[in-house]
């Protein structure tokens, strides 16, 4: 459709970029190269300080220190501790053995399944019921 | 782009000066004759060339870079708070100019090829810019409604809309000057 319109609208000249408008984006981008490396290099630089600052302090606090350190640890606690932690595990595991459901292979797989954990019914049935 | 792309630094020069002059005329007749568009330019090369590995071939290089262009332009004039200079023609100190007016006394009275492009010029800077914009891709890039609606981030019936008014407002204000040339 090339009306009156079109023809007027031809009219308008472009505008053309200067000679040296390539030269001009080359200048722009190198100095931006410039400012972008000179930035990194403060960043990087303060990194630095930081991480010397931070060892030095640190050897200065830990002057006359042992490299690693030790815990006192009341060894005979701990071991009373484990040892009731161990009776419990086989009294919990005597008490399963003897409502065999260690033996019942369709059981088993439902102790390691929560949504399908019937046995939990079947181990309380009489007793839930009756209590309430 | 794609040579630049893979590597090929000497493609960005080949980019710059194959697609300078597009830029600076479509900078030009969107923003008005006062505009300062050289920097825009330059910003938009320069985001081109950042957009390196981020660009992908899905559509002409030029609506690529006419949509950095464009949103720089706008971003410039929403910034600097002279939302007058997409909206009025302004002289050089930043004062609205006058609209085309047919029925004062008649500078045209001997119409030449330079009073149609200033009439033309006038009557764009008095188009809402979106229809502006519209008509300046249309007519003068040749891109069509999908590439436009993509740039102006509009839908490609919004475009034929904006081009439809901007065209009737275009023959609105210029219809005079044409009277006028017929009398002659």
């Amino acid at each position: 459709m090339n009306d009156w319109l079109d023809t007027a609208l031809d009219e308008l000249p472009g505008e053309a970029a200067p000679s040296d408008f390539a030269d001009q984006v080359h200048v722009a981008l190198a100095a931006e190269g410039q400012s972008i490396l000179r930035g990194f290099g403060f960043r990087r630089l303060g990194q630095v300080a930081a991480a010397i600052f931070l060892l030095v302090g640190g050897y200065w606090l830990g002057q006359g220190q042992s490299w690693q350190a030790t815990r006192d640890v009341p060894q005979a606690e701990l071991t009373a501790m484990e040892l009731s932690e161990i009776a419990a595990l086989y009294e919990n595991r005597e008490i399963l053995e003897s409502w065999e459901l260690l033996e019942n292979s369709s059981l088993s797989a439902s102790s390691f399944d929560g949504a399908a954990a019937t046995w939990m019914l079947e181990a309380f049935p009489l007793k839930e019921e009756g209590s309430q | 782009m794609l040579a630049f792309q893979a590597g090929d630094e000497s493609a960005f020069d080949s980019l710059v000066k194959e697609y300078q002059n597009a830029a600076f005329a479509m900078l030009r007749r969107i923003l008005g004759p006062h505009a300062m568009v050289e920097d825009l330019a330059q910003e938009a090369f320069i985001r081109v060339y950042r957009a390196k590995d981020r660009y992908r071939p899905v559509g002409k290089f030029t609506t690529f870079l006419y949509r950095i262009t464009y949103n720089l332009a706008l971003n410039r004039v929403r910034d600097d708070g002279r939302h007058r200079l997409l909206s009025l023609p302004q002289s050089p100190e930043g004062e609205p100019m006058p609209l085309p007016d047919s029925k004062a006394e008649k500078p045209w009275k001997a119409p030449n090829r330079a009073n149609w492009a200033d009439h033309v010029a006038q009557a764009l800077q008095a188009l809402p810019r979106n229809q502006r914009s519209a008509l300046v891709f249309q007519h003068y890039d040749g891109l069509d409604l999908v590439e436009i609606g993509h740039i102006l981030d509009v839908s490609p019936p919004a475009v034929k809309s904006l081009l439809h008014r901007a065209r009737e407002n275009m023959r609105a204000l210029l219809q005079p000057f044409k009277d006028a040339e017929q009398d002659e």
